[in-house]
């Protein structure tokens, strides 16, 4: 349990909640009980009019009867006035507990007053109606404070007594009922015993109710705070749980830090938060994320560890808490704090694989102990701020390692693809001759040399065509590309190479243009790279398709073959860089492993979808679906995620 | 034309290359002028008003091929020019061939086939 509660500040943000609306369940039991008290003085009134009646009529007892009905046609009518001050307090709703306590005490004092005329008209002392006195005692020292109970009790002996007394000196008539009437119930002695009793039983009554009342009254009062604790903890909770749902799915480190200082703000209830993290040397606190605090105050100077004592001992790993920074010597600006109107500051430090790399801070406009568990609720938020900050630096790392890895890729590729091309260039100069006749053994050389290079061409053409594609290259202007005429042109490319392998290509494209935003060399790519690849690896005889559909909201492109399969144990990897099925090496000793790699990572560009259906020796389909308008996810895609 | 012969600038940064070109084109009855920059071509251009012209897209700049290519029509060029190109280059720039007035474009690496037959038909 904390040492103080937490008290409701006029600074704290959101909505105070109203006096009248937080009551004690017994305090919300005696506004609920006062309605009822004057449902019941219904009755009672009418009992009293219907019992004398009925003792006087049916039972001839010899009683004042009219005045007895009186006496009830009385308390209707000032229960009449009640109902209607009830109603009055119950539309202004701004009634409280005291006033709801006067108006029963009033109610009860009123009752009592009406009892004793009743109990003087039916024998005073003797009054089979004089044990009706416990009834309001019990409700008085249940709804009501011990004090203003026990003043009841005294009033209501007070009125007995003095009803007993006033009879026995005969300044009142003494009217017993005379067929109930017992003559040994007469004389001082029955008088004294009998009121000793009726005071005792009334003072017992009080006690004993009101004592155990007391207990129950401190237990419900225990268990409203218990619920206030809980509530605040589950609120504590609940924030630390969204920012660390925020952390984990955020990179966004300037918002996640927000959310933190604003949270331990308003959570905490304090004026303002910030947080403060090491710059570059570890020299000076620089501030990340403010919440409630001044530009003028944000920028008053660098906030420096070895000058002001509470950030240095924080950044040793411990909090540190200020009753009053504008005195305090170890806050290093005290004046611009009493500018701001800061007086009690809690800074807990950031951690990070145990080194401080910043404090989190929360300053309050009045002069306020941290409990314990504010303290602990901070340092929670600030582990969190940590982590947001690991993940951030994390992320940011890993964006650089593969922008420095592409950039390689590109500059490799290139220094590489000159001495080749000028290789390639100078080997066709020598297979024709322009340096003078070959011998066929020469022949045979140059043109081994020239198949290998056109491989390795091929290779670095790939290389650097995936490079570019992971890379945030600038790319040709996105236009309308007609997927239809690139993949007719791409059959055509391919139709003298299958029928060389005594392959039937069969290509069916609509007649109508089929238009995506996008680039010819993508589209180009990946039509060409599918189709090549099934035309290689189908044997003689075999079938290639060519299938190009366009729906409303997606177009589909399959190749189709009946061609050697993918196995499934390579089914998993065939999209991998470099990769290639034991079959496929079979067939092709020289394929670069890309081809795949290159399909898989347009598609991802288009954000379409790519799948494979394989069964060995029969044949394999590639279905490819590119959402028809990728404008503006590629252009998303193109600059990548935000940081 | 220099003693009957079509004179041909070639500009390209790879000595290698421009060797190997000017076999071809030498053994094919044409004279060869060579640069190996822009700043040379340009240079060499004024000197010897070549009666073709074939660049390298890439050279010690991503885009002095083609910058190359503008200043030619700034000097009020009229003889035919080609890009020369490797597969690839289209990924790191976009280049507009109609734009830039080229007669065509070819690919390295070279054939010399494509070469000659494509020059025959350019200078008739």
């Amino acid at each position: 349990m904390p040492e103080q509660p937490v008290e409701v500040e006029p600074t704290r943000p959101g909505p105070t909640p109203e006096a009248a609306a937080f009551r004690l369940p017994l305090e919300a039991e005696l506004v609920a009980r006062v309605a009822w008290l004057i449902l019941w003085r219904w009755v009672a009134g009418a009992a009293v009019i219907l019992l004398s009646l009925i003792a006087a009529q049916l039972f001839s007892l010899s009683i004042p009867w009219v005045k007895l009905c009186l006496i009830g046609v009385a308390i209707l009518a000032y229960n009449g006035l009640f109902t209607w001050r009830l109603a009055v307090l119950r539309r202004t709703g701004t009634a409280s507990v005291r006033t709801f306590s006067h108006f029963a005490a009033l109610q009860i004092v009123l009752d009592w007053l009406a009892l004793t005329l009743v109990v003087h008209y039916t024998g005073g002392i003797e009054s089979p109606a004089l044990p009706y006195f416990v009834f309001n005692a019990i409700v008085a020292s249940i709804l009501l404070p011990a004090r203003t109970a026990f003043l009841l009790a005294a009033f209501g002996v007070a009125l007995v007594a003095g009803l007993a007394w006033l009879e026995y000196g005969g300044s009142l008539p003494h009217l017993p009922i005379p067929e109930l009437s017992d003559p040994g119930r007469q004389g001082p002695v029955f008088l004294a015993t009998g009121l000793g009793f009726f005071v005792s039983a009334i003072l017992v009554t009080i006690y004993l109710t009101s004592s155990i009342t007391r207990q129950f009254v401190r237990r419900t009062r225990e268990l409203a705070e218990l619920k206030q604790h809980l509530e605040d903890a589950y609120q504590k909770m609940r924030t630390l749980y969204e920012t660390s749902r925020a952390v984990s799915s955020s990179l966004n480190l300037t918002q996640v830090l927000s959310t933190i200082v604003r949270q331990a703000t308003e959570v905490m209830g304090v004026k303002a938060s910030s947080i403060r993290l090491l710059d570059e040397e570890r020299r000076f606190l620089e501030v990340s994320a403010a919440y409630g605090l001044s530009e003028a105050y944000l920028t008053k100077g660098k906030v420096d560890p070895q000058r002001g004592e509470m950030d240095r001992l924080a950044l040793q790993g411990q909090p540190v808490a200020l009753l009053d920074a504008t005195v305090d010597p170890r806050f290093q600006y005290p004046e611009e704090a009493r500018k701001e109107g800061i007086r009690s500051v809690l800074s807990v430090p950031m951690l990070l694989l145990d080194q401080a790399i910043g404090v989190l801070r929360v300053y309050t406009s009045e002069i306020r102990r941290f409990t314990p568990e504010e303290t602990e609720y901070l340092m929670a938020l600030a582990s969190q701020g940590a982590a947001a900050i690991q993940n951030a630096r994390a992320y940011r790392r890993l964006q650089e390692l593969e922008e420095a890895k592409s950039r390689f890729v590109f500059a490799v590729t290139h220094e590489l693809k000159a001495p080749v091309a000028a290789l390639q260039s100078q080997l066709a100069v020598l297979q024709k001759g322009f340096a003078g006749a070959l011998t066929p053994r020469q022949q045979e050389l140059i043109d081994r040399a020239a198949r290998r290079l056109h491989r390795l061409q091929e290779l670095l053409r790939d290389l650097l065509a995936l490079g570019a594609l992971k890379d945030r290259l600038p790319l040709h202007k996105k236009t309308e590309v007609n997927l239809a005429e690139v993949a007719r042109r791409v059959g055509e490319s391919v139709q003298p190479e299958a029928e060389a392998r005594g392959l039937a290509l069969s290509l069916d494209l609509p007649e109508t243009p089929v238009l995506l935003l996008g680039t010819e060399e993508d589209m180009h790519r990946l039509v060409g790279n599918l189709l090549e690849n099934a035309v290689k690896y189908t044997p003689a005889g075999g079938k290639v398709s060519l299938t190009l559909r366009a729906g409303t909201s997606a177009i589909t492109l399959e190749v189709s073959d009946t061609g050697i399969g993918i196995p499934p144990e390579a089914m998993p990897h065939i999209f991998e860089e470099f990769y290639r099925g034991p079959n496929a090496k079979a067939v092709d000793k020289e394929g670069t492993g890309l081809g795949l790699s290159l399909v898989k990572r347009i598609v991802e560009l288009y954000q379409g979808q790519v799948r494979v259906d394989s069964q060995p020796g029969r044949g394999t389909t590639f279905s490819v679906s590119l959402p028809r308008d990728t404008g503006a996810g590629l252009e998303s895609l193109r600059q990548g995620p935000t940081p | 034309m220099r003693n009957g012969k079509h004179v041909i600038l070639c500009i390209d940064d790879d000595p290698d290359f421009l060797d190997t070109i000017r076999l071809v084109l030498e053994t094919s009855g044409y004279l060869m002028e060579e640069a190996d920059s822009a700043e040379a071509g340009l240079r060499k251009y004024r000197e010897t008003r070549p009666d073709l012209i074939i660049v390298d897209l890439m050279m010690e700049e991503i885009d002095s091929g083609t910058n190359f290519v503008k200043e030619l029509r700034l000097l009020g060029n009229t003889a035919p020019v080609y890009l020369l190109s490797s597969a690839g280059d289209q990924f790191f720039m976009a280049i507009d061939y109609t734009q830039l007035g080229l007669a065509g474009v070819f690919q390295k690496p070279i054939q010399p086939d494509i070469l000659l037959s494509t020059l025959r038909e350019k200078l008739k």
